[in-house]
Parts: C-alpha cells; sequence; structure tokens
C-alpha cells in the first residue's frame, strides 16, 4: 500500500502527460516541402542552410528578388506597446552598391532601418572568415531618439561571386528590455549553414 | 536608382550607359545623387516632354511614373517597361544588344 | 524694309508660336482622349526623338553628341528626388 502511495503521484502524472499529448504533438515542419537530408532546406534552387527552429517563422516578403526573412516575437512582448521582436535576413542585394565590404557596411547603414528612425552608434567592423570565406560582421546599437526604442543588430556581408550580400539580425526593446543572446547564437547558426548551391545570376550573365 | 548604381561595372561591360529622369530641377537632382551616392546622371526634364516621348507621363499626374527606356547605340528604342526596373531583364537586354555590337 | 521682312518680323514669330500652341493643344486633347498615351509617345523599334537635358552633374546632355553611335543608354524614369512614392 505504502509503495502504490509513493508511486501514485507519478502515476497520476504519466496520466496527466498521456491526456495532453495530444494538445502538445509537434507542429507540421513549415519547412517540410523545402526539407534536404541533414536538416537543411533547398530554398528556390539557390541556397541550402538549416532554418532557426520556432517561434521563428518566415516573412513574407512579397519581393522577388530571392530574399529572404524570418520573424519572431519575444515573451516580453506588452500587448499595445512597442512589440519585442528580432528579425533575421538574407539580403542578396542588400542597400548599398560597393563591391568592397567597408565601404558598403557604411553605405548599407545610411539606409538599413530608415524608417524606423534610427540612430545608430559607431558600428564595430570585424573581418572575419566563415566556413574558409573572407567576410565582415558589424555590430551596431541603435536608439529611435523619441520613443527611446532600442535595437541591436548584427550584419555579415559575404561574396556571392563579384558581388556583396549580407546576412542580418535586428532585435527591437522597449527601453528596460534585455537583449537576446539566444536570438544572435540562432542568427550565428543560420549564417554558419548558409550555402549556395548554384552560381548567381550574376555570374551566369 | 541604387539598383542601377549597383550594376555599373555590368553597364560597362556591355558599353551602355544610364541615367535617371525626373522632373526635379537640376539643383534638387545634384543634391539628391550626391546623398545617395549616385555617380551617373539623372536628368531634370521640368518640362516632361521626355515622360510624354517615353510614356511616363500620365495626364493629371504632376509626375513621371516609374519607367524603364532602353535605346541602343544606333538610336531605336528597343525597351519600354511601367514599373520598377527589371534589373536582371535589362541586363539580359544590353547583353543582347552587345553582342550585336561586337558580332558573331 | 518690305513687306515680307516686315512679316516676317512683326507677324511670322507669332504665327510660329500660334502653330506651335495649336500642336501641344492637339497632343494634350488627343492625350486627354486617350489616359495613358499620347500621339507624341513612341514605341519600341522607333527612332529615339532627339534631346538635351540638363543634369544632376551640372552639365548637359545632348543623345546626339552623348550617346549616338557610342553608348546603349538606359533611361529610369522615376517620380521625384527624396521621395519613396
Amino acid at each position: 500500500m505504502n509503495c502504490l502511495l509513493r508511486w501514485l503521484p507519478l502515476l497520476l502524472a504519466g496520466l496527466l502527460v498521456a491526456a495532453c499529448a495530444p494538445a502538445i504533438a509537434p507542429q507540421p515542419d513549415p519547412w517540410q516541402t523545402m526539407r534536404q537530408s541533414g536538416g537543411s532546406v533547398l530554398w528556390l534552387g539557390e541556397y541550402r542552410f538549416v532554418p532557426p527552429p520556432p517561434p521563428w517563422q518566415e516573412l513574407d516578403l512579397n519581393e522577388n528578388d530571392l530574399s529572404l526573412a524570418l520573424y519572431r516575437s519575444c515573451d516580453m512582448a506588452e500587448p499595445g506597446k512597442f512589440p519585442c521582436e528580432s528579425t533575421m535576413a538574407y539580403a542578396e542585394e542588400p542597400f548599398g552598391y560597393s563591391r568592397e565590404f567597408e565601404p558598403r557596411a557604411h553605405e548599407f547603414l545610411k539606409r538599413y532601418l530608415w524608417a524606423s528612425r534610427v540612430r545608430f552608434s559607431t558600428p564595430e567592423l570585424t573581418p572575419i572568415v566563415i566556413d574558409g570565406r573572407q567576410a565582415l560582421l558589424v555590430q551596431v546599437a541603435g536608439e529611435e531618439p523619441v520613443k527611446h526604442h532600442r535595437l541591436q543588430a548584427r550584419i555579415v556581408f559575404m561574396h556571392r561571386g563579384e558581388r556583396v550580400v549580407a546576412f542580418f539580425i535586428n532585435q527591437w526593446r522597449a527601453d528596460g528590455l534585455p537583449f537576446s543572446t539566444a536570438d544572435f547564437a540562432e542568427f550565428d547558426r543560420f549564417v554558419a549553414s548558409f550555402r549556395f548551391v548554384k552560381p548567381s545570376f550574376y555570374e551566369n550573365l | 536608382m541604387e539598383g542601377h548604381q549597383r550594376n555599373l561595372y555590368l553597364y560597362d561591360r556591355f558599353n551602355a550607359r544610364v541615367a535617371g529622369v525626373s522632373r526635379d530641377d537640376a539643383e534638387t537632382l545634384h543634391h539628391w545623387t550626391k546623398e545617395l551616392g549616385l555617380t551617373f546622371p539623372v536628368f531634370s526634364n521640368p518640362v516632361g516632354h521626355l515622360g510624354i516621348w517615353f510614356d511616363a507621363l500620365e495626364v493629371g499626374s504632376p509626375m513621371f511614373s516609374r519607367n524603364t527606356v532602353v535605346i541602343d547605340k544606333w538610336g531605336t528604342i528597343r525597351y519600354m517597361q511601367r514599373g520598377s526596373p527589371d534589373y536582371r531583364e535589362i541586363l539580359r537586354l544590353l547583353k543582347q544588344l552587345h553582342a550585336e555590337e561586337v558580332g558573331p | 524694309m518690305n513687306k515680307r521682312h516686315a512679316d516676317a518680323i512683326s507677324f511670322g514669330a507669332p504665327r510660329a508660336m500660334l502653330l506651335a500652341a495649336a500642336l501641344l493643344l492637339a497632343a494634350v486633347g488627343s492625350a486627354v482622349a486617350d489616359q495613358t498615351r499620347s500621339d507624341l509617345t513612341r514605341q519600341v523599334g522607333e527612332s529615339t526623338p532627339l534631346f538635351t537635358v540638363a543634369t544632376s552633374q551640372g552639365t548637359l546632355a545632348d543623345y546626339n553628341r552623348d550617346y549616338y553611335g557610342q553608348y546603349h543608354l538606359v533611361l529610369t524614369f522615376f517620380p521625384a528626388a527624396f521621395t519613396p512614392i
């Protein structure tokens, strides 16, 4: 009897989990149709990458330039107030025009989030190597000067052929809310996993 | 316009030049192109006759609508397309024009 | 001054202006009739009209002098500087 009493809570917990099982069944994989072996997805026959897991979801850019964006809101969102959110993207044609990283970074930041009225601090530029390829990492903070929403962004410039492409993530937070190191880590994994599977339009031109 | 700036090196390869056209005065265009860092010219056409000729001025509108035209080096209009520039389509055409120019 | 010269000076120019105005009105009239295309609008395959315009670079662009016989030319019309339209 004692033994049964000892195991009863565990039994009840087990029954509870079993009852809830249908409710917590895994969501359908949003990338299913593009999923390859090893967990990566093949995007429009152009790129292969490992997408970040839910709650990251794809954003419909309604554009036709082979760019890709992912979004997640975070648990700290205050309904009716500024949302707490992170966005990461691959841009085939990032703002600016130079084919060298450093001038392109400065051109990019002139237009990046321009409509959000963000004022950037001095960006930190660090040459890095990703999968044996030269890249430039740009880390920058910013603030909306009136509402005091704060921003942290990380941008990675790489070459595809002779042109510059970019990966970026930005995190917007209301003043006082912390930024997520986990979101930056997801971004780094996304960038590291990214491969071009064929020469670009420009390389074939 | 930034897309054209990005493609200038390719236009060079295909022996092509590019220009923007608007109804702004030249002084305004000077400041604007400087701010954007555009190194190709933007034409000032306040009267708007270029817009009439190249189908970029709708009746009742004070401004040009977006429209891209390609004129080959022999003076023939080869392409007119409304809307934002389709840069890839333009590049493919310029490549073809360059092939016509240099021959087989 | 004979009559012909007087005509040329005192009447010739206004007459030319009247003709130009009539042509312009005709053009505007046909454009109103067709909300999108004017009779003056060129088509693919036709010759470009010649033009000379001021540029953002403080120069004049003259199609015949600067492009004809030398370069293919891409022209992108847009609404206005400093607008996202």
